[in-house]
């Protein structure tokens, strides 16, 4: 009972290890917000808890949105495409957009959802790089991370991101017109047995897998949290005003109540329900007392074992302390993994 | 002294919804609360449904066949809904139900997947008809969703066929090869209902031969997750104080139970709506008239009607629940009981009269309904059935129509000679 949906199937092993030793691709399209005008950078500033304004164009950042009480409203990366015009990929526009006009005020900002006219491809793996330039037009060699530049394929017009949600030093994401799509799916498919690439096909490995063994967050592990409980407070814009900055100062000196931590299961086969599925998240246990929940649980190939995180009261437990999750045993660990 | 105060629902839960917040309130100033409100409207549909379940078995008394017209009934409402039903010029309600789930642009996955989404529609569904549990796996190749409570089981197994078939057509909106099973169904005594989708391409299995053939078995039994007894949840996600009142999937979307109320789906006979189309195709092929399958449900429902109140303790029981005056016998308990229901399921009424000797109700025909015909024709006999045991057989209601706009569904409570009983 409960076989592990991860460990014994070699399909998504294959899909996941392929990122990690030659190189995997998958459509992975967020929603795009444009937002333009002269008080843009100002406005993002306002919005954002990790400064946009010092933004060089065509770079992008990673940064957090806040309440008024400091909590995780989203999570997004900032890409500056011109002087007044940013993209803010998320995954959550309809809950971004609502905010915004409510905070829009007096600036001189417009926005608006993008999304129907850019597919996004990620191209993730130490061979990403070789396969890219076999099929750009302009090599990719010299491009930073964080960096988006355009490009083309077979004189199609792409833009390419040095970037990606896997943790590796190498991976991309080529965005393209819905419409050309198609050419992105077959160049890439023609090349794959070349650097014996795979294409990515199941959300567990693009969405869980890959980016927990590194370290990376979705929405359910940071969601209504603050930064500072989940590691997130490094960049943060204390010098700027943004909106949940008071609180945040307050719990920066109080000291954050709670923290996420990483964690393994030895079992093999467990059964721990999780916020990345959905609902509460299994109950943290030390010694018969709930200290936190569980946000998600998934697997590391590269450790063939589960891993996870738990937003937990860090008055009591630290890394290396053993909790109960549903009756089975973890070990407390760092967020990053591998 | 144990200092432990248990969970209760909050105020705030539920602001807004009902008319008298945070409650219903009977004619006698008693309130039902909002949790009693919510819980009373699902099983309450349930109920109606499961007598509509009763008529469609006498119309066709053949298990197989029954369930093979419920299921491929629904399966061309949720073909044309989820393929071609637009909301607005070129915007299809397929993308629209995605988006509002949250369900992320890449998660429309490659041109051999992608049907797994339903999985993420039913989740919602499930909690918000207080059918609460959890989802055991959610992938691209496999999901399982597991039910620990289900208002419909009383309908009996062929709904459970019914709604996996609904699954399976909207998964096929938006992908290709997913094949969805019931593989427990409490609906056939089961703990438990579990739903398991899988990706035949990746786990394949024979081809299935009959649409309604869908309680499995499945390639990937060994995955499945069984939650104890012990540990199953009694309410859904909004009603529970660890998830913070609020359904919320794996995508974070949220939703509070004002959300639910306001999306309508608990004032509304969802249940039945599996069985009342099928039972207007036998009509439309003309295999039943109008007439037949109207006589059907009048009998069905007065009938359902009669045996609420054949025990003298539920005479009692609904005295006590809705607070009426002791001593008081007469149409303005089955008014005050009537007057409950449509603030549940949040149907406008105006009270004509309120007497000893009759009452009478203007409904708004359209809401009470809710595009479902023959909706007034169950309840007006269920009623009818209701009045003759709980208050006396010398009582009865009826529909009255004469001088009656269209749009207004007239119900009268008073005495009535009638030498032929309708």
């Amino acid at each position: 009972m409960y076989k592990n949906v991860y460990k014994y199937d070699d399909m998504k092993r294959a899909e996941h290890m392929a990122v990690r030793n030659t190189a995997g691709w998958y459509l992975y399209t967020h929603e795009i917000l444009e937002v333009t005008g002269e008080d843009a950078t100002a406005f993002l500033d306002y919005l954002y808890a990790n400064p946009i304004g010092n933004l060089a164009v065509s770079r992008a950042r990673y940064t957090t949105m806040l309440d008024e009480e400091g909590r995780i409203r989203d999570d997004v990366v900032i890409f500056r495409m011109d002087e007044n015009k940013y993209w803010v990929s998320t995954l959550y526009t309809r809950k971004d957009i609502p905010w915004y006009n409510a905070h829009k005020g007096d600036f001189k900002v417009e926005y608006k959802d993008i999304t129907p006219q850019w597919d996004m491809y990620a191209v993730q793996g130490p061979k990403s790089k070789d396969m890219l330039n076999d099929i750009l037009d302009t090599p990719i060699d010299t491009q930073k991370f964080f960096q988006i530049l355009d490009n083309s394929i077979d004189g199609v017009p792409v833009k390419i991101n040095r970037g990606g949600f896997t943790g590796e030093k190498l991976g991309y994401e080529v965005y393209v017109a819905p419409e050309h799509t198609q050419l992105v799916i077959d160049k890439l498919r023609e090349i794959s047995p070349k650097y014996d690439a795979k294409q990515v096909t199941d959300i567990q490995i693009m969405v869980w897998t890959l980016p927990t063994e590194k370290g990376y967050y979705l929405m359910c592990d940071i969601g209504w949290a603050n930064p500072l409980e989940v590691g997130l407070d490094k960049g943060i814009g204390w010098d700027k005003e943004f909106i949940g900055k008071e609180a945040l100062q307050k719990i920066k000196e109080e000291g954050p109540k709670r923290t996420l931590y990483g964690f393994t299961v030895d079992e093999d086969d467990i059964f721990i329900p999780a916020k990345n599925i959905g609902g509460p998240g299994t109950a943290v246990m030390l010694d018969g007392e709930e200290i936190g929940r569980v946000t998600k649980v998934t697997y590391s190939y590269c450790l063939d074992k589960n891993i996870g995180y738990v937003l937990v009261d860090n008055s009591k437990v630290k890394i290396g302390d053993k909790v109960m999750l549903h009756g089975f045993e973890a070990v407390l660990t760092d967020k990053v993994f591998i | 002294m144990s200092k432990k105060i248990d969970d209760r629902l909050p105020k705030e839960v539920g602001a807004k919804s009902l008319p008298n917040h945070p409650a219903v309130k009977t004619p006698w100033e008693k309130l039902i609360s909002f949790h009693d409100a919510y819980h009373y409207a699902c099983r309450h549909h349930a109920a109606i449904g499961a007598v509509f379940q009763e008529v469609l078995r006498i119309m066709i008394p053949d298990y197989e066949e029954r369930c093979d017209l419920m299921c491929k009934t629904d399966v061309g409402v949720k073909n044309y809904v989820f393929n071609k039903m637009e909301i607005a010029p070129g915007q299809l309600y397929r993308d629209y139900h995605a988006n509002k789930h949250f369900l992320h642009p890449f998660f429309k996955g490659t041109d051999r997947t992608g049907g797994f989404r339903a999985g993420a529609f039913g989740d919602n569904g499930d909690e918000r008809l207080l059918m609460q549990g959890r989802v055991n796996d959610l992938g691209t190749y496999r999901v399982e969703k597991e039910l620990d409570a289900c208002p419909w089981d009383i309908m009996g197994s062929e709904i459970c066929r019914t709604s996996t078939a609904s699954l399976e057509e909207i998964g096929r909106a938006y992908g290709d090869n997913c094949e969805y099973n019931m593989v427990e169904a409490r609906g056939c005594g089961d703990l438990h209902c579990r739903v398991v989708c899988e990706n035949r391409t990746k786990f394949p299995m024979p081809p299935r031969e009959k649409v309604w053939d869908n309680f499995g078995p499945i390639a990937t039994e060994d995955q499945i997750k069984f939650t104890p007894r012990e540990e199953m949840y009694t309410e859904p996600q909004q009603m529970r104080a660890e998830t913070g009142f609020k359904y919320r999937n794996g995508m974070c979307m949220e939703m509070d139970c004002d959300a639910y109320y306001a999306d309508g789906a608990v004032t509304y006979a969802l249940g039945s709506d599996y069985v009342i189309n099928p039972i207007n195709q036998l009509v439309k092929a003309g295999k039943f008239t109008q007439e037949q399958v109207d006589n059907l449900v009048i009998c069905c429902f007065e009938g359902a009607g009669k045996m609420m109140f054949a025990e003298h303790f539920a005479i009692k029981g609904l005295h006590d629940w809705l607070g009426v005056p002791d001593g008081m016998n007469d149409g303005r308990v089955l008014g005050g009981y009537i007057e409950v229901l449509l603030q549940c399921i949040l149907c406008n009424y105006d009270v004509v009269a309120f007497n000893e000797e009759e009452v009478i109700y203007d409904i708004d025909r359209k809401a009470f309904g809710r595009g479902l015909n023959m909706m007034t024709t169950a309840y007006t006999a269920f009623w009818y059935g209701m009045s003759k045991t709980l208050i006396s057989p010398e009582w009865s209601v009826w529909e009255e129509t004469d001088g009656v706009d269209e749009s207004i569904y007239r119900i009268k409570i008073a005495k009535k000679i009638d030498k032929f009983c309708r």
